[in-house]
Formats: C-alpha cells, structure tokens, sequence
C-alpha cells in the first residue's frame, strides 16, 4: 500500500517511529509496513511525516508514523518541527518507538530519556546492530533496559533481524492496555528542556557502561577516515568530485543507446500494427497512431536514460558520499548566500524540483533556505532530459573527443549552466539584502560509507520509473489526444478539394514520367498536411503565438510545444512527436523525431531548424519554469504565492532574453 | 587555544564556549558537543571550512567561524576517544 496515500481508521492506535536523523527510521517504517519510503544514507532524508495502516497477526489495525529526524526538543529546522509537533500532538494517543543507531549510543540516548522523562509511552530499537557485532562492539541491552526502564529491542532494520520480536511487542503492547504515558501537554520549554537533558546525560553515562569493545579501535570511523582522507582530500577530492558529477551526466548519454533504440523500435512496431487496422475508421487509427503511439513514444524512449540517471543518483545517496560533497561545497557556496546544505537540495533537484525544494527543510536558516528554493528549479531535473536529449542527438554531432562523447559533454554543459546560472542568481538575490535571518549553528553530519543496499536502490530506480510512466500514461497521454485533436481539426474542405484538384491534374500530365509524377505527388501530399495543420485550431494558435517567440528562432510549430510544456516539460517532445506525425513530413526520413526535425525544410528548401535553434530552445528550457508541480510545491513551502509567482516571473524573463541573445548570436557566428 | 588554532588529529577538552547563545549552546550540547567533552579534529575541507571534528563516535563538520569561539585544551577529559 502507497503510505502517502493510505489512511487508517480514526480509532487506530498509533504507533510512531521518532529517532535522530538518519538512524533508520524509514527502512524499518519500510519493513514493517511493506512501504515504499525513500531512504537513504544522509541526515534529512524524510522531511514529512508518512503514515501507513499496519495489522498484527490478530487482525488488529494501527497506525504507523514515520516522523522526519529530531535531534533535541528545541527544533532547528522545519523537518524538526514536523516531527516534534507531531510527537506532542499525539503524546496520549501513541506509543512511541525510538529508533537510534547502536553506533552512537552515547549520543543518541539522551533524547529517548527526555521523552520518557516528558511521560511518553516508548520503547527503544536500536538499529544498525549488524554494524554494531561486525565494528566488534557489545551491547548488554537487559542491563541498559534495567537503567533507563525501558524495554530495548536489537534490530537491523535493513536486514530484517529482530523486527518480528518488536513488531510482536508493540502489537501485543497496543492491543492490550490504554497507552501508558502520563497525560497533560508537558513543559518544552528551554530552560525545562535544559534539565531535562541533564538528567538524561547522567542515565545515559550509567546505561553507557553496558556497553563494551573487543577492538580498542572502532573499525567503521576508521574506514570512514581513510576514505575522507582520498575523497575529502585537498587536491583530490575536488577532482574526485567533479569526476563523480561528470559521470552522472556521460552516463545519461554513454551505454543507454542500445535500450533507447529497442524502446524506439517497440513503439514503431506498435504503430506500424495500428496502421494496419484497417477495420478500424482512419480517424481512430490516427488518433491513435498519430496521436497517443506518437506523443507519448516520443516520450517513453527516454525511461533508459531516466532510469540511470536515479541510479546514479541512488547510489551517491546510499554511499555516504553526498554529505562529503555538501562539506566540500560549504565554502563555495558561502559567497552566494547559499551553505553546504543546500547542496543535497540542489542535487536531489536534478532528479525532480518538487522533493529538492521540500528537502530545503533541513536548512536551519531561513534566508538561506528561501534562496535555495527559488534556484532550485534551475537545476537540470529529469523533466528536461527528454528535451535535451532531443535537441542534442538531434542537432549535436555522435562524435567522440578522446573517450567522452561530445553528445555527453553537452549535456555536462547543460547542467553546469543549470548551476553557474542558479549560483548567480542566488548572489544577485543575497546581494539585493531582500532576505535577511538570523545566523543558527549550523553542521553537516558525516554518516558512515556504506554499500548501497541494492534491492532498495532498484526498487527507488523503479519507482520513480513508474513515476516517469504515470506521467507518460496521463498527463502526456492526455496533452497527447488533445494536442492531437486541436491539431486535426477543423478539416477544411476547400483545402482538400483544391489539392485533390492539384493531384489531378499531376496524374493527367502526359508530359511527366512516372517517377516525377510520384515526386510530385509526394510534394503535394507534404504540402497538404502541412496547410491541415497550420489550418487546425492548435496551427492557429500556434501562428497566432508565433510573433511572441519568433524573435527567439521559434516558428509556430515550437511555439505549440512551448506553450503545452506548461503543463510539463517533457510534454514538448510529446507534442512534437504529434505535430509531425500529423503531418508536415518531409520525403526524408520521418521515421524518428530526432530525423524529422533533421529533415524539416522551410519554403526555401533549407532546413527548419538549425543549430541556433536548439541552443536557443536548450537555453529557453533551461531557464524557464514549465512545471505546475514546482510551483505548487513552492507555495505550500514558503506559505506565500509570492514567492511561485516571483520565480515563475524572474525564470520566464531569463529564459527569453537569454534565448534571444543566445539565439541571435549564434545565426550570426555559426 | 580556539579550535580552529588546535592541533589535527589529537584528543582536544572543550573547556569554554565565547559568545555564544543559550539555544546555540544547548544545539550544540545535543550533537555531544559542550563543556568537558573530547573532540578531536580530523580535518578540513579541500577550501579549509568546515572542519570535519570526531565528537563521541560521529564525524560532524562545522564551520571555522564557530570553531573560533570554542576554547578547547590539548588532552583528554577521561572518556578518551577511541
């Protein structure tokens, strides 16, 4: 069951998993609910609560939460917040499970005290015990149990081991007495707070005795520093860094090849099938060919690249190794107004705006936070792969400088533009003194390496394929049949008549051979499908938006993508894909987009489009915010619709100037 | 001595905190960093800042303006860091 979209009854009893960030909360919310929660290895991961139904054995139903990190009682941050006023809200209501990492006891105790101290109902698992027998340490957890007065559980919330007997316990515990914790709010207050994290510092000293060593040495700090000695090292780990971002971006193009092309093929011989329907009225089979088959196949040949890229992305999430980036560019970023921790924003943006803006909550200071929210829909996100790749292996030469693809060059080209670009305006809105908090500590917190689970990271790849797929099978679909109607009609008969007059006349033209009078035919028919669709309501449309975007290189045919990637970015390709399946074909090659715009001639016979066009295009799409999610997400975030409408604003005026500029100097040199 | 002037790689007692706030100071307590305790600094980032410090069993990286303000001796408090 989808946890985000599932709800329990009303008399459910909950039970809340609440711990410091990172220590596991998700993969054991994961394991005991069978969800789908995207965990991985880094602090702030989960930035909103998620809750699913769960059922003991007897049948019974409760509630399972899954709250974002908490470090103390006094919240930093939002995701913070989240998680604290969740926990007091529910105090008589719920038992509370707090998850720590058995790596960290020491610190991780105290808060679990607090709370028992605030007169929660809880129990502790601590996770992560595989790590914890494998770093040669041993926790006697009867004897903690005896000192805190609290039941432990041992698990490994990424193996399995030990969740039955807490699931047991919590559902045994739950279903049988009212919750057991004191009624009455509590007191947050600091100076309360302060006591109480002084009493819990001594009961975790004591309960900290139950813990022992084999190794005088702790095996996984060690690993971790001889790994930060290469990745974080002063020369290298710049240039390490660097390569790791680079290869996300050759990889997208590099390897994928061979499936983009089977995917191209599978939609071909789909349609090469509907065509043959011939039972079936032409208007159907069109709708479906030329409509449906073509729009959302333009789409789906990019589910190869799309799928390797969250691979890659998985990876450095599960790694370790994307807290090290955010502390290597903490420094870098401090100029801009920015601080290493919009850095997991920013990255997680290049996969999707919407979840890069909501990780913005673990940013503690608010100016800091406001500006990376409204750059970060200037990353280059998955929504503008489809459209790069287009425009770059239509319009960029398949050649190779030394090993690196020139193809995958652009589009490390692309990303750094996304960047340099979010950089910039990030200073000129630092600079402009509109945004202004109060300085918080701040700090980055340095998990351990570890492997990538890789049935987790499949499975989050496959996810947010599937997400990639939804969006194909309906807003696409839809844009598609749409597009494909608004494009169709109106039929006008004059214009039919007057070339079927015209063929005519070509068949009973004695003087020409056959051979010219096929070439002939195949003229007339190009320029007929071509008057349709200038003649159809989305022609119209187009030609009338056309002078709007002219001056940028775009003739109405772009300009019908432009204004239906509103809706989503990749709905341009889509759209494309309809506008020329509908008609407009060259006698060239049409059999892919990337060949009909290749081929698309002008009345002069030259080609449509040029290399000044796709960069104009790259760069309007690189700038400009077509995407409702992002918008929506951004003012649910900032609580303002200022702040959508301010974005949607400065990102549009970007994207046209720069095109223009972009657009007119390139026609001049190129 | 600050922070930020210590030694790399050796067992460092936090001993006072300069011009820092009540809710700065307790933010910092609960990452296990406040009066009495050891850190060590293991080290800094390719720019200098932040400084990657080993405080209990965790790797945390905190800025050089912030390490300025944290008096800290050379040598244990008792609870050496393994």
């Amino acid at each position: 069951m989808n946890p985000e979209t599932s709800s329990a009854s009303a008399e459910s009893k909950e039970i809340i998993l609440a711990g410091r960030p990172n220590s596991g909360k998700s993969t054991l919310f994961n394991r005991i609910s069978n969800g789908k929660q995207r965990v991985a290895n880094f602090a702030g991961c989960t930035v909103e609560k998620k809750t699913s139904p769960i059922f003991s054995e007897t049948g019974n139903e409760f509630l399972l939460t899954d709250l974002p990190g908490l470090y103390s009682l006094q919240p930093t941050s939002q995701d913070e917040e989240v998680a604290l006023s969740h926990l007091k809200s529910q105090k008589d209501k719920s038992h509370v499970v707090f998850v720590l990492d058995g790596n960290n006891l020491k610190q991780e105790l105290t808060l679990p005290l607090m709370l028992k101290d605030l007169g929660y109902d809880l129990s502790i698992a601590v996770n992560m015990m595989d790590e914890v027998t494998a770093n040669r340490k041993m926790l006697d957890l009867a004897g903690m149990k005896d000192v805190v007065g609290v039941p432990f559980f041992p698990i490994s919330a990424r193996t399995g081991d030990g969740v039955d007997a807490l699931k047991k316990f919590i559902f045994k515990k739950n279903s049988a007495s009212s919750i057991d914790c004191c009624a009455g709010a509590g007191d947050y207050s600091q100076a309360h707070t302060a006591e109480l994290f002084e009493r819990a510092k001594a009961t975790s000293k004591r309960a900290m005795k139950f813990q022992t060593s084999e190794d005088s040495e702790n095996r996984l700090l060690a690993r971790d520093l001889r790994w930060d000695s290469i990745l974080m090292h002063r020369a290298w780990g710049p240039l390490i860094f660097f390569a790791v971002m680079f290869l996300v971006f050759q990889s997208v193009f590099a390897g994928v090849a061979p499936l983009t092309n089977l995917v191209q093929m599978g939609i071909s011989f789909l349609q090469d099938k509907v065509n043959a329907l011939t039972f079936l009225p032409q208007i159907v089979v069109s709708s479906l060919s030329d409509g449906l088959l073509a729009g959302v196949g333009a789409v789906l040949v990019f589910v190869p690249q799309i799928a390797v890229l969250f691979l890659m992305i998985g990876f450095l999430e599960y790694s370790g190794y994307l807290p090290r980036m955010a502390c290597m560019v903490d420094r870098a970023l401090r100029p801009y107004g920015l601080e290493g921790k919009a850095f997991i924003p920013l990255l997680s943006s290049v996969a999707c705006a919407v979840p890069g803006i909501m990780a913005t909550r673990t940013i503690e200071n608010q100016r800091s936070r406001l500006l990376t929210i409204l750059i970060s829909p200037l990353m280059t996100c998955s929504a503008r792969l489809p459209v790069y790749t287009l425009l770059i292996s239509t319009f960029v030469p398949r050649s190779h400088l030394g090993f690196m693809s020139v193809q995958g060059l652009v589009m490390f080209g692309m990303f750094m533009l996304g960047v340099v670009t979010a950089l910039l305006v990030a200073m000129v809105l630092h600079k402009s003194g509109l945004f202004s908090s109060k300085q918080k500590v701040d700090f980055i917190y340095l998990p351990h390496y570890r492997r990538p689970n890789w049935p987790e990271l499949f499975r989050y790849v496959k996810m947010r394929v599937i997400v990639f797929l939804k969006k194909a099978g309906t807003i696409i679909a839809g844009m598609s049949v749409l597009l494909w109607v608004l494009l169709s009609f109106p039929k006008n008969q004059s214009t039919t008549e007057t070339f079927a007059a015209a063929g005519d006349k070509i068949s009973q033209n004695a003087s020409l051979s056959a051979e010219e009078k096929t070439a002939q035919q195949e003229l007339l028919d190009h320029q007929l499908s071509s008057q349709r669709l200038q003649e159809s309501i989305g022609g119209q449309l187009g030609v009338m938006m056309e002078p709007l975007f002219r001056p940028l290189g775009f003739d109405w045919r772009l300009t019908i993508g432009i204004i239906s990637s509103l809706a989503a970015r990749e709905v341009f390709v889509s759209t494309l894909g309809t506008v020329f399946a509908l008609g407009d074909k060259s006698k060239e090659d049409t059999t892919t987009l990337t060949a009909a715009l290749l081929n698309a001639k002008n009345e002069q016979g030259a080609a449509r489009y040029t290399l000044a066009t796709c960069l104009s295009l790259l760069v309007f799409f690189a700038f400009s915010l077509q995407c409702i999610s992002t918008i929506g997400v951004t003012r649910r975030e900032t609580n303002s619709w200022k702040i959508p409408a301010a974005m949607f604003l400065y990102m549009f005026c970007l994207a046209y100037v720069s095109s223009f500029v972009v657009y007119h100097v390139a026609s001049h040199f190129l | 001595m600050n922070l930020r002037n210590a030694p790399y790689r050796q067992v460092l007692r936090v001993l006072r905190f300069d011009a820092l706030d009540d809710a700065s100071l307790f933010h910092l307590a609960q990452i296990g960093l406040e009066v009495g305790e050891d850190v060590q600094k293991i080290q800094c980032a390719p720019l200098g800042d932040p400084v990657t410090l080993q405080i209990g069993e965790s790797l945390i990286a905190l800025r050089n303006e912030l390490l300025e303000k944290v008096q800290v001796a050379v040598g244990a408090s008792g609870d050496s860091i393994k």
